[in-house]
C-alpha cells in the first residue's frame, strides 16, 4: 500500500512538472514583439543584422513550428541543456547552479531563524491561550505578516550595517554576509510559522492524552514539552514545505536588495536583460524545486505520522 | 450576515484595522486637497532634505514632498488591490464553482491548472509574467491577475462540495431548476463567507506584491508616486537620507495590516466557533 502510494505520489511530481514546462515554454509568447530580436538587440545594443537574426533564430528553433520547438526545448532540458545565456554566453544551466547552491543556503539560514523565533512564540501564545502573551504574538505574528521584506531589508541595512557596522549590507560568501538576508526573510516566515505552531498545540492540548497525563499528576511544563509538543511536530513537517516555498517565492526581492547571487536576482537581472532563456530556465527550476519539496513532504508524512494509513 | 458585521465590530483590532482602511480611502479620494504639494513637483534648491516645517516627510532627490507622494501613493495601491482582487475572486470563484459543481472532467481540467499555477512560489511566476510582458504598472496588475485566483478557486471549490449535498439544492433540482440558478442562486449565496475573508486578507496580499514588483522596478514607473518605487529610490541614500526609506514603508505596513487586521477579525466573526478556539 505504502509502496503504492509513494510511486502515485511521484507519478503526480512528474505530471506537475510536465505541465509547468507547458506554462514556462508558453511564456515566451507573452512578450510583445519577436522576442529574438529583442533579445539580440539588449545583448548587442545595436539592431541585429538579419544574418545574426536568422542564425540565432535557428539555434534557439524559431525557425520550427511551435509544437517542434516544444518538443527539442523538453528533449534538451531533459539532458540538462537549458540553453545559453544572451548576455553572458554562459550556459543557463552552469549559471542555475551555483545559483541554486546560494538561494537553498539562504532558505536554509531563514528556516532556522524563523524556528528559533516561531517555536516559543507559538506555544507560548497555545499554552496562554487568551492572555496578554497571546495578544502580543497574535498582533506580532500579522505584523510581521504585513512587513514588506524590501522594506525589512532596508531597515535591518540601515540599524545593523550603515548605523551600528556590525554586518557587511550585501555580498556573499562568509556567515557575516549571510545574517541580514536570512533575518529578513525568516522574520516574515516566523509570522507565518508561529501561527501554525499555535493552533496546531491547541488541538493537541484538547487531546484526551494530555488530559490523562495531567491526571497522573505530571507537572505542566513535561506535559506541554514532552507530550503536547511531540504530537503537535507532525504538522511541522507542513509548515517547513511552506517555509520553503515562502523563502523562494520571496528571493526575488530579498536576494536583489542584498545583492545575494542566487535565482531569484539572477531572474531579476535576466529580465532586465531582456534575457527571456534564462528567465525560463529559472521560472522552471523553481517549479521543479517547490514540487520536489511537496513531494518529500507528503511521503515523509507518511512516515511520521502513525496515524496515516495508506 | 448583519450578525458578523456586530461580531466584527466587537474586536478591537478589527475595529482599529477598519478606522485606519477609512483615513487612507478618504486621503487617496481627497488627494489633492490634502497633499501640501504637487507630488510630481521638484524642487532642485530643495532636495533630500529630513522632515521640516515645509515639508513634515522630507523631501526625495528631485526635491519633492514624500508626504505629497506617500498621499497620492495610496491612489495607486489602493486601486491596484481593488482591481486585482475583484478579477481574481471573481475568475476563481467562477473556475472553482464550476469545478465543485460538475466534477468528472470538469473538475480535473481545472484542479490541474490550479495546481500548476500554484507550484511556482509566490511572487516568481507574476515576476516572470510582468516580466516578459515588459516593465509597467499595468502589465504587473496583469501579472498579478493571471496569478492570484487559484487559492480562491480550491477554497470556492471545497465550499460548492460540501453546499452541493444540502437537501434545499436537491429540492431545487427536483422543482426543474437549471444548473446555472442552482449555481448562482442557491449554491454560490451560502459559499461567501471564506471568499469574503480571502479577499479581505487578498487586498492586503496584493497590495503588497504589487509594491514589492514596484520596487524591482517591474511595476510603476518613475515619476509616478507609488510606495514600491519610492522605497527602491530610497536605496542608494540610506545613509544620507535614512527618512526616505522609512516612510514610504510605514504606508504599505500601516495598509497592509490594516487588512490583515479586518481579514482575521472578519474570519472569527463569520464563523463563531472558530473565534472561541481563535485559531
Amino acid at each position: 500500500m505504502l509502496r503504492k502510494y509513494i510511486s502515485r505520489r511521484i507519478g503526480a511530481a512528474f505530471a506537475t512538472v510536465w505541465l509547468a514546462t507547458i506554462v514556462v515554454f508558453f511564456l515566451l509568447s507573452l512578450v510583445p514583439g519577436d522576442p529574438v530580436f529583442l533579445m539580440l538587440m539588449e545583448a548587442g545594443g545595436l539592431p541585429p543584422t538579419p544574418e545574426q537574426l536568422s542564425e540565432t533564430r535557428a539555434k534557439l528553433g524559431f525557425d520550427q513550428p511551435t509544437h517542434v520547438r516544444y518538443m527539442i526545448w523538453v528533449r534538451n532540458m531533459l539532458r540538462g541543456d537549458f540553453g545559453e545565456s544572451m548576455q553572458t554566453g554562459l550556459p543557463v544551466a552552469t549559471m542555475l547552479r551555483s545559483a541554486f547552491g546560494a538561494t537553498i543556503q539562504l532558505a536554509l539560514a531563514s528556516m532556522l531563524v524563523a524556528i528559533l523565533i516561531a517555536f516559543p512564540a507559538g506555544i507560548l501564545a497555545a499554552t496562554k491561550q487568551n492572555t496578554i502573551a497571546d495578544s502580543v504574538a497574535r498582533f506580532g505574528s500579522l505584523l510581521g505578516l504585513s512587513m514588506p521584506s524590501f522594506w525589512l531589508a532596508l531597515l535591518f541595512m540601515l540599524l545593523f550595517g550603515l548605523q551600528l557596522r556590525w554586518l557587511p549590507v550585501f555580498g556573499f560568501g562568509t556567515l557575516r554576509h549571510l545574517i541580514l538576508p536570512a533575518l529578513t526573510v525568516g522574520t516574515g516566515m516566523a509570522a507565518l510559522s508561529a501561527r501554525l505552531i499555535r493552533s496546531s498545540m491547541l488541538d493537541v492540548l484538547k487531546e484526551d492524552f494530555i488530559r490523562t497525563a495531567r491526571a497522573k499528576g505530571l507537572s505542566e511544563r513535561v506535559v506541554i514539552w514532552v507530550h503536547a509538543l511531540k504530537c503537535a511536530m507532525i504538522p511541522v513537517i507542513t509548515i517547513l514545505g511552506l517555509q520553503l516555498g515562502f523563502a523562494l517565492g520571496g528571493s526575488g526581492i530579498v536576494e536583489t536588495v542584498f545583492a545575494w547571487p542566487g535565482m531569484g536576482r539572477m531572474m531579476v537581472s535576466a529580465i532586465f536583460a531582456r534575457d527571456f532563456v534564462v528567465v525560463q530556465g529559472v521560472t522552471f527550476m523553481f517549479a521543479v524545486t517547490i514540487t520536489t519539496a511537496n513531494t518529500l513532504v507528503d511521503i515523509l508524512y507518511v512516515y511520521i505520522d502513525p496515524r496515516i494509513r495508506y | 450576515m448583519l450578525k458578523g458585521v456586530r461580531r466584527l465590530l466587537k474586536d478591537k483590532l478589527a475595529r482599529i484595522g477598519l478606522v485606519v482602511i477609512t483615513l487612507f480611502v478618504l486621503s487617496a479620494l481627497f488627494a489633492p486637497f490634502i497633499a501640501p504639494y504637487d507630488p510630481l513637483d521638484q524642487n532642485l534648491r530643495n532636495t533630500l532634505r529630513p522632515s521640516s516645517a515645509s515639508n513634515w516627510l522630507g523631501t526625495d532627490l528631485l526635491g519633492r514632498d514624500i508626504l505629497s507622494r506617500i498621499l497620492y501613493g495610496t491612489r495607486i495601491s489602493l486601486l491596484t488591490g481593488i482591481f486585482v482582487v475583484s478579477i481574481v475572486s471573481v475568475t476563481g470563484c467562477t473556475l472553482g464553482s464550476l469545478a465543485g459543481y460538475y466534477g468528472g472532467t470538469t473538475d480535473r481540467v481545472i484542479s490541474q491548472v490550479t495546481d500548476v499555477v500554484l507550484t511556482f512560489p509566490g511572487l516568481i511566476l507574476a515576476m516572470a509574467i510582468a516580466g516578459m510582458l515588459g516593465p509597467g504598472l499595468f502589465n504587473a496588475m496583469v501579472a498579478l491577475a493571471m496569478t492570484g485566483w487559484p487559492s480562491y478557486c480550491r477554497v470556492m471549490r471545497g465550499q460548492v462540495l460540501a453546499v452541493k449535498q444540502k437537501d434545499y439544492v436537491e429540492a431545487a433540482r427536483a422543482s426543474g431548476a437549471s444548473d446555472f440558478v442552482i449555481l448562482t442562486r442557491h449554491i454560490v449565496p451560502n459559499c461567501y463567507s471564506p471568499i469574503v475573508v480571502m479577499a479581505t486578507l487578498g487586498m492586503g496580499g496584493i497590495i503588497l506584491a504589487a509594491a514589492g514588483l514596484s520596487f524591482l522596478g517591474l511595476g510603476a514607473q518613475p515619476p509616478t508616486p507609488e510606495w514600491g518605487s519610492m522605497l527602491s529610490d530610497a536605496r542608494p541614500f540610506l545613509l544620507r537620507a535614512p527618512h526616505l526609506a522609512i516612510y514610504p514603508g510605514i504606508a504599505i505596513m500601516l495598509v497592509v495590516l490594516s487588512f490583515n487586521l479586518v481579514g482575521d477579525g472578519l474570519r472569527d466573526a463569520l464563523d463563531p466557533r472558530r473565534a472561541e478556539q481563535r485559531c
